[in-house]
């Protein structure tokens, strides 16, 4: 029988394609006044405190590996969330460097200087989609698409 | 006579850079530890997370390697990669700032422990005396170097003092634990 982690694991996250992605969507089941997670679907099938701690786990991991993501794979992720969101890049790009957003993101009980990296590598990643898409809005035929996290999948930009 | 005023004046400059340097450090408007964030007793409760404490380590060093630099350069953006060196000198200073934090924050509450305790070795609390003024002396030289010339040479350095860290943290536990057992 699976537990709670692995029952949250195989069912919900795996049909989520980023785990930026993930991450938001994880973040998303926290009460923002109470720091708890809340999961109706596998509170229902566990308890609630082991979906609570499914939840919380999974979290944290999500949070590791965005962290821990060269800028070249983060900016990628996030490109493919602000595809899926359906926004205008622009609107979309405006929002997140303004109301920073991704903030909510970070998990409660994380070391200070991983979140202060991982909001800095967020800030880093935006720009560098900001750019990408004023390279576009300049020379629409010729630009180039944002380069994909296989290293040997980079385009040369500039000799 | 020479020689005396030459030092002197690099002396100064160096505490300057310093100075400059730990202001740098200042409060972040992140601040995850909440109000009562103590780092002192963070410290000592977080002796046992040593593995939590190494990954942190390696996902902030993972940051300051070339992969990052070299991604930016080839977007050849002078402001994309003016940003990448502000962002990632300032990680690297906060971290210096709080990991001096965090070693005094340690030897403080060391200090509180062998007020209280009745059997204490003096070559033990030498040594870690030592151990502290060089960890310090270290963290000041690591950030006056990451200001000056960025955090380029910050992951060699960044580990040997994370070690003595962790060792200093170990030791002021157990060197005194016994002690105040009795």
């Amino acid at each position: 029988m699976l537990n709670a982690y692995e029952d949250f694991s195989s069912r919900t996250l795996a049909r989520i394609p980023t785990v930026i992605e993930r991450l938001i969507y994880i973040a998303s089941t926290r009460d923002y006044n109470s720091g708890l997670y809340h999961h109706e679907g596998l509170a229902s099938r566990f308890t609630a405190a082991a979906a609570a701690q499914a939840l919380q786990c999974a979290h944290a991991e999500a949070f590791q590996t965005v962290s821990a993501m060269p800028l070249r794979q983060l900016s990628h992720e996030i490109e493919e969330y602000m595809k899926s969101s359906r926004e205008e890049s622009a609107a979309f790009l405006n929002a997140w460097q303004k109301l920073e957003p991704y903030r909510v993101a970070i998990p409660l009980d994380v070391d200070a200087t991983i979140a202060e990296l991982f909001v800095s590598n967020v800030k880093i990643a935006l720009a560098i989609l900001r750019l990408h898409l004023l390279k576009q809005a300049d020379h629409p035929s010729t630009a180039l698409p944002l380069p994909s996290p296989g290293p040997r999948s980079l385009p040369q930009l500039r000799n | 006579m020479i020689y005396l005023s030459l030092l002197a004046a690099l002396f100064l400059f160096f505490a300057l850079v310093a100075t400059i340097a730990r202001s740098f450090q200042g409060e972040s408007d992140l601040n995850f530890g909440g109000p009562h964030f103590d780092q002192e007793a963070i410290s000592l409760e977080s002796g046992n997370d040593d593995a939590n404490d190494a990954l942190n380590l390696e996902i902030f060093l993972r940051a300051f390697g070339d992969d990052d630099q070299r991604f930016v350069d080839t977007l050849g953006d002078l402001g994309l990669q003016r940003l990448l060196a502000y962002e990632r000198k300032r990680i690297a200073l906060r971290w210096i700032g709080r990991k001096t934090a965090e070693a005094k924050g340690i030897m403080r509450a060391h200090l509180r422990r062998v007020r209280e305790a009745v059997d204490l070795s003096v070559s033990a609390e030498i040594r870690l005396a030592l151990q502290y003024v060089e960890l310090l002396t270290l963290f000041e030289f690591l950030s006056v170097s990451v200001f000056i010339f960025g955090p380029a040479g910050l992951q060699r350095r960044a580990l040997r003092t994370n070690a003595m860290l962790s060792a200093m943290r170990h030791f002021g536990q157990t060197s005194v634990s016994g002690a105040v057992a009795l």
